[in-house]
């Protein structure tokens, strides 16, 4: 079919189609996830035969044989569905999931253009086999033919998802169906049955396990001609890239414009300058220019900002499959409830997200949700639900994550802590209930009694919170025993970009990510007390641990030292549930400022998140508020000071 | 932010220099090839003594513009930098190598901006000499002729210019060194 094109046409299609296939891929996941709880649902079935056949269509355009191939065996399984002939069982799911699968590895492999290590005719037996046995039987037990698919657990397992199902693009779906009318003439194994042919002979293991044989050729031949250097020789990461919507690239497009016209208006402004007698007005114009260039430049920012946000979809799509798969294995019964999906995070923030809410997930279904005898012995309702919302919050995004699973219990955590020297037996009774939960975000704290496939693996919630952090998150954690958890994330809107506290100390300046500061509060040297040997401040009757960042930071003394003010300033920021004061001299000014990296060598040092560069030019080191805290409390957990008494009530204090 | 000339500087040195033409350096990024054929190097002060850079591995040549000092940083990190909008460690060789600080001369030092596989950092020096374009045949492959360790652990070779002897640095060794040592922390 190829000769047709040149190389970069056909280098274009083959990435349309890797788009196209990985979105229907993802999209049929979901389908067959409600297919289950909805085994009659005739337009959901339709929805799912055509998708299915639009793959299968476009694979067979391009000449990609193996996919043709399962997509083919796929499709008459499919087939039987739509036609009644068939039961969508959570064990004939499971096997459709798993060609799903074999797809998606198969798409890869396309992109890469490496050949992946995938036992087409296993499970293309598998799909015969069902196909057969569905011929033979219509409501018999499922044991053998599934090959050891546990019919019992299948049927206690039910599950739901609430994703709004999004229509395929209905103008490439059938655009690719007749393509794929033309496909055949390449590829007589492949030929696409007529959609109303329930009867259509099975294919027997025998002939099929022949064929692959030579249509693996075929597959290579069709391999090597077309995807190689389509990505660039990357793995897939080389050539990122995002779609973007027309009207938001109109928007961008119409502020570059009026960026022009205010430069121009300015470049007439300084141009004609002779001849000029009213000097009041000629500056009032230039005012006036400038505010308007610093109004569009303000938009621009957005503008620009908004062409790489992205929905968190992208992310919690992949959800509903996950907890599935996961609800088969572990025998429990669970419902994923999401909300909020259309809310719109930075792509490199999505990119990121998704390992942490993995985790989280597994820990909820693994740790929290119970078994549906014991959740019946409690007097709930068998089946778990675990809830995803996101939502935005002023300038950050909240994505919460609950369970009414068993809950965390405080005083095993307290336990656990003290044996792995985590914290001390004193620690550990001064903790509040909420305080001590947290901990599980320490490193090296996991309370798996048994390690699991699933979860507790050691590497548990503190990677979590790291990987969070990295992105100026946080997280969060509220349980109630018996009746479920709740993570809490917060996320920047932007990760480039942050509004920042600039602060002086001394000779040198450095900003405070605003996100995580409370107040600030003016003192004299005086107000601050010690308490056990470390400095604190009394604060609205509260305790709260300060440091000095001249100490901290070793900023050496201008001159004689007379240069330090009488007046300091106390930044009171918080991270989690805790808090410090930093004390520093001064604080000129609120800036927006661009984080930049300071490079490989200077990237281990604790408590910089990097630095940015000011109007001036002079470079302005950001801080890490979250890894001082960390430091900070590691400190006093070996030594004296009680940091972790600042009670929770203070937190909502100036938010 | 002024950029020095990079033209070969008209000192006496350059008889010492053979014949042919910057083709054929050859580029072996980060070390230095002691094959045939012409090196062209880049030689600074450090003290009292005469370093050298392979030329393929400069970027450009500053003036010590205002360095940021870095909390926490190795102790011969100077501070980070501003080119052009790219932020910049700053290395003091002078720090890295142990040598007493400088108490004069603060108008001939300059930053030099090195690369090497992806990694740009600015190199803090007394003052930056010339290009020398010398043979290698005039260079005595040597890696450890007893200076101390931090410096024989970075040392390529020594360059013979008449009277004067020039240390060659391998950029290689230097920034892995250098690298390892802000890992440990």
């Amino acid at each position: 079919m190829s000769e047709g094109f040149d190389n970069d046409e056909m280098k274009e299609i083959v990435q349309d189609f890797l788009q196209e296939a990985s979105e229907m891929l993802e999209g049929l996941d979901n389908y067959f996830v409600q297919l289950e709880n909805n085994p009659e649902d005739r337009t959901l079935l339709n929805e799912i035969f055509r998708t299915a056949h639009s793959i299968k269509g476009s694979a067979g355009f391009i000449g990609l044989t193996r996919i043709v191939e399962v997509a083919h065996h796929a499709e008459n399984v499919l087939n039987q569905l739509r036609t009644g002939n068939m039961r969508a069982e959570p064990a004939v799911i499971d096997i459709i999931l798993e060609s799903m699968d074999a797809l998606k590895v198969l798409v890869n492999e396309v992109r890469t253009g490496e050949q992946a290590d995938v036992d087409i005719d296993g499970i293309n037996m598998k799909l015969d086999l069902l196909l057969q046995w569905g011929e033979d039987t219509h409501s018999e037990s499922l044991g053998e033919a599934s090959g050891g698919a546990d019919s019992e657990m299948a049927s206690a397992v039910r599950e739901e998802k609430v994703l709004d199902t999004r229509p395929m693009p209905q103008e490439t779906a059938s655009s690719q169906e007749t393509a794929s009318q033309e496909a055949p003439g390449d590829l007589p194994s492949a030929a696409p049955p007529p959609p109303a042919a329930p009867s259509s002979p099975v294919p027997h293991p025998g002939p099929q396990v022949v064929r692959p044989a030579s249509s693996r050729e075929e597959a290579q031949n069709a391999d090597a001609g077309s995807p190689k250097g389509a990505e660039g020789g990357g793995g897939g990461e080389a050539d990122q890239t995002i779609r973007v919507e027309i009207s938001r690239l109109d928007s961008v497009m119409n502020l570059v414009g009026e960026l022009v016209l205010g430069r121009n208006r300015l470049v007439k402004l300084s141009g004609d300058i002779d001849g000029v007698t009213d000097f009041e007005r000629r500056i009032k114009e230039v005012a006036e220019a400038i505010s308007q260039l610093n109004r569009v430049t303000t938009d621009l920012q957005t503008a620009v900002i908004k062409t790489r946000m992205q929905p968190i979809k992208k992310v919690l799509g992949k959800f509903p499959r996950m907890v599935r798969d996961l609800s088969r294995k572990m025998g429990k019964s669970l419902r994923l409830e999401l909300s909020g999906e259309e809310t719109e995070l930075d792509k490199s923030v999505i990119e990121e997200i998704g390992d942490p809410l993995v985790h989280i997930i597994r820990n909820s279904i693994d740790h929290g949700i119970e078994m549906p005898d014991d959740r019946i012995a409690q007097g709930k309702n068998p089946e778990g639900v675990v809830r995803i919302s996101a939502y935005q919050e002023g300038n950050s995004i909240v994505i919460e994550i609950s369970d009414d699973g068993r809950g965390i219990d405080a005083e095993k955590i307290r336990r656990k802590a003290v044996e792995k020297g985590i914290i001390t037996e004193a620690d550990a009774t001064r903790l509040t209930d909420s305080e001590a939960v947290n901990i599980i975000f320490m490193p090296g704290f996991s309370t798996a009694e048994k390690v699991t496939d699933v979860s507790g693996r050691g590497v548990g919630m503190d990677v979590v919170r790291t990987n969070i952090n990295k992105i100026n998150g946080s997280v969060e954690i509220a349980t109630q025993k018996g009746a479920g958890s709740t993570f809490t994330i917060r996320l920047p809107l932007t990760i480039a970009i942050i509004q920042a506290l600039m602060v002086t100390i001394g000779p040198e300046t450095y900003a405070i990510p605003l996100a995580s500061v409370v107040e600030t509060v003016k003192i004299t040297e005086k107000d601050i007390k010690t308490l056990s040997g470390s400095e604190v401040l009394n604060l609205r009757q509260q305790v709260l641990p300060l440091i000095r960042l001249r100490d901290e930071f070793k900023v050496p003394h201008q001159g004689d030292g007379t240069g330090i003010p009488e007046g300091r300033y106390v930044v009171v920021v918080q991270v989690g549930s805790k808090n410090l004061g930093l004390v520093v001299d001064r604080l000129p000014y609120q800036e927006e400022v661009v984080i930049k990296s300071m490079g490989q060598i200077l990237s281990e040092i604790r408590g910089l998140a990097g630095a940015t560069i000011t109007g001036d030019g002079r470079v302005v080191i950001i801080l890490d508020v979250g890894e001082i805290l960390q430091d900070v409390s590691l400190r006093t957990k070996k030594g004296v000071t009680p940091l972790d008494s600042v009670p929770p009530e203070r937190l909502e204090a100036g938010v | 932010m002024e950029t020095t000339g990079m033209a070969i500087a008209p000192f006496g040195r350059q008889e010492e220099a053979t014949r042919e033409l910057s083709r054929e350096i050859s580029g072996v990024p980060g070390g230095v090839d002691f094959g045939e054929g012409i090196l062209q190097l880049v030689s600074f002060r450090l003290g009292e003594e005469e370093y050298a850079l392979d030329v393929m591995n400069v970027h450009e040549i500053n003036r010590i513009s205002e360095v940021t000092r870095v909390p926490k940083a190795p102790y011969f990190v100077e501070g980070v930098m501003n080119l052009r909008g790219k932020i910049l460690p700053v290395i003091n060789l002078r720090k890295r190598f142990g040598f007493p600080l400088p108490t004069t001369d603060a108008e001939e030092a300059r930053t030099i901006v090195v690369f090497h596989e992806g990694l740009t950092v600015g190199l803090a020096v007394d003052q930056v000499y010339q290009v020398i374009r010398i043979g290698r045949e005039k260079i005595e492959k040597n890696e450890g002729i007893g200076l101390g360790n931090v410096l024989d652990a970075v040392m390529a070779g020594v360059a013979h210019l008449g009277e004067n002897l020039v240390v060659l640095l391998d950029l290689q060794k230097l920034l892995a060194a250098i690298q390892k040592d802000a890992g440990r922390r």
